[in-house]
């Protein structure tokens, strides 16, 4: 396991694609724009040119995430807050989470959970008076995905991506062993949750709601969904939230029960032990996902995924097409694009 | 609303089966609405709010549990982190650090832990926070003693 976090050598994108093409689970592919200089912070998943009906129209992307201004702590107005209240109502927190909720609704109106798809040409003109850097990388996006789906910038946006492309992936192959395949590992994290101490009921009602999503996406039973359906219910609060959380608790699980992998990544990114990290950054929702949390449900699960990082980067000799790699499974699959070169 | 209600439900039967497992807590579903509870926790030992017995109030939203509950102290009490006049709790598990993965029962012993362990640095009661902070524990031990002797103490008799 150690040698997957280990920055493989420098590989041409294209040739590196070809040999992802026999492992990977297409759609499972998520672009993630450098939250650094954009007003919206957000990622894209892309959906990779299908090699078997080599046509453009196949693909999607997604956005991540825009996180609200989630920078008030409770007690940051200390006494600010002492006015008298009388009812839950107008307490100095609710108002504050009441605040959280109206930027929310408001940033909903501007883009569903999932996005529908849109040629990689919509993000071209997104930039198009940006950074030529930007542009360039874009145009070889271009040559290796035709479509990006955009996912709502809320903080869950990584574990909403993965969910609808998974699930996609699933309705479009039909690919009953691969079902087989995870409910297996579902249940392995299922029994990873209870070793670890958490209560049945806690995480119950997700992980059912997980396999019913599983089950309803393979045709031919009676609650089998089509495609148009699977994006309603992607842009459903109580099927999508369910989902994503059923992902954290996976993902929390795997972190803890290989903690003493996970501990020195998890110090890079947080003060307090591995158990802290992931009630703290993991379980709640609207938490951002890291490379802990992508390695985590990836390994969890069984799926691989690819992360294309886009940011203005590029290397000294000026080229943009530079990556580092590293995978998340045995089989190569998590592939970030990245300014060090 | 629906899995609100379910996941109510298996809490419930939870705290019914488990009533003996945690003597300082004690949890109560309001009769006709799952949505409203009570809770009555002891004050923990070797703390001034030792001896005191103290009521938090469950409002549980529809979101529940993605949301978390609202809680308060209905008992008045002398903590920096609990709001003086409202009884309203600083605690970021009931704030941005929510997660499922916590029960109502568990809420009630992170809030025995809170009381034990005050955050001076994030106060909802400034006096009692800024006590803390100057470093008068003596003052401020007094005081949340007295509130706990006044308004948390079973009157005897």
């Amino acid at each position: 396991m150690e040698e997957n976090f280990q920055p493989s050598d420098q590989m041409e994108p294209l040739s590196e694609s070809d040999r992802l093409e026999q492992t990977c689970i297409e759609g499972a592919y998520l672009l993630q724009v450098s939250r650094s200089f954009f007003p919206w912070k957000n990622g894209l998943l892309l959906h990779r040119m299908s090699s078997l009906l080599n046509e453009k129209s196949k693909f999607h992307s997604i956005p991540i995430s825009r996180r609200m201004q989630n920078q008030e702590e409770c007690g940051a107005g200390g006494g600010a807050t002492s006015c008298e209240f009388e009812d839950w109502g107008s307490f100095g927190d609710e108002a504050i989470i009441q605040q959280k909720s109206e930027i929310s609704a408001d940033e909903a109106q501007k883009i569903p959970f999932v996005a529908d798809k849109e040629p990689i040409s919509a993000l071209a003109a997104e930039y198009q008076s940006g950074s030529p850097i930007l542009l360039e990388k874009i145009k070889i996006l271009g040559e290796q995905y035709a479509a990006i789906r955009r996912t709502r910038g809320d903080g869950n946006c990584f574990f909403r991506s993965f969910m609808f492309s998974y699930l996609e992936h699933i309705l479009d192959s039909q690919d009953q062993a691969e079902v087989d395949r995870i409910k297996a590992k579902v249940e392995e994290c299922r029994k990873t949750l209870q070793s670890l101490g958490y209560t049945d009921f806690t995480f119950e009602d997700f992980f059912a709601l997980f396999l019913e999503q599983l089950d309803s996406v393979l045709q031919g039973n009676e609650s089998s969904i089509s495609h148009d359906e699977l994006i309603i219910r992607s842009r459903d609060q109580s099927i999508s939230d369910y989902v994503v959380m059923f992902f954290r608790f996976v993902t929390a699980g795997e972190i803890r029960k290989r903690s003493e992998f996970f501990e020195p990544f998890v110090m890079g990114l947080s003060n307090g032990t591995v158990e802290q990290f992931c009630k703290s950054a993991v379980e709640p929702m609207g938490e951002e996902s890291d490379h802990v949390h992508i390695t985590a449900l990836s390994d969890a699960l069984g799926v691989p995924i690819r992360v294309v990082y886009l940011d203005r980067s590029s290397c000294d000799t000026g080229g943009v097409s530079a990556t580092m790699t590293f995978s998340t499974q045995n089989k190569c699959n998590c592939w970030f694009w990245t300014s060090e070169c | 609303m629906q899995a609100s209600r379910a996941r109510l439900f298996k809490e419930y039967k939870e705290v019914q089966r488990e009533k003996t497992a945690d003597p300082d807590i004690q949890l109560v579903c309001d009769d006709s609405n799952i949505f409203k509870w009570t809770a009555l926790i002891k004050g923990p030992s070797e703390t001034p709010f030792e001896g005191g017995v103290f009521q938090l109030a469950f409002a549980v939203p529809e979101q529940y549990p993605l949301q978390p509950p609202q809680v308060r102290f209905l008992t008045k009490i002398f903590h920096p982190n609990v709001h003086f006049k409202t009884g309203e709790i600083c605690l970021d598990i009931l704030k941005n650090a929510w997660s499922p993965a916590w029960t109502l029962q568990s809420v009630c012993r992170a809030i025995i832990a809170l009381m034990a362990h005050p955050e001076p640095d994030s106060p909802l009661n400034c006096d009692s926070g800024n006590l803390l902070r100057s470093g008068d524990t003596r003052g401020y031990q007094s005081m949340a003693r007295m509130y706990t002797r006044l308004a948390a103490m079973p009157k005897k008799g």
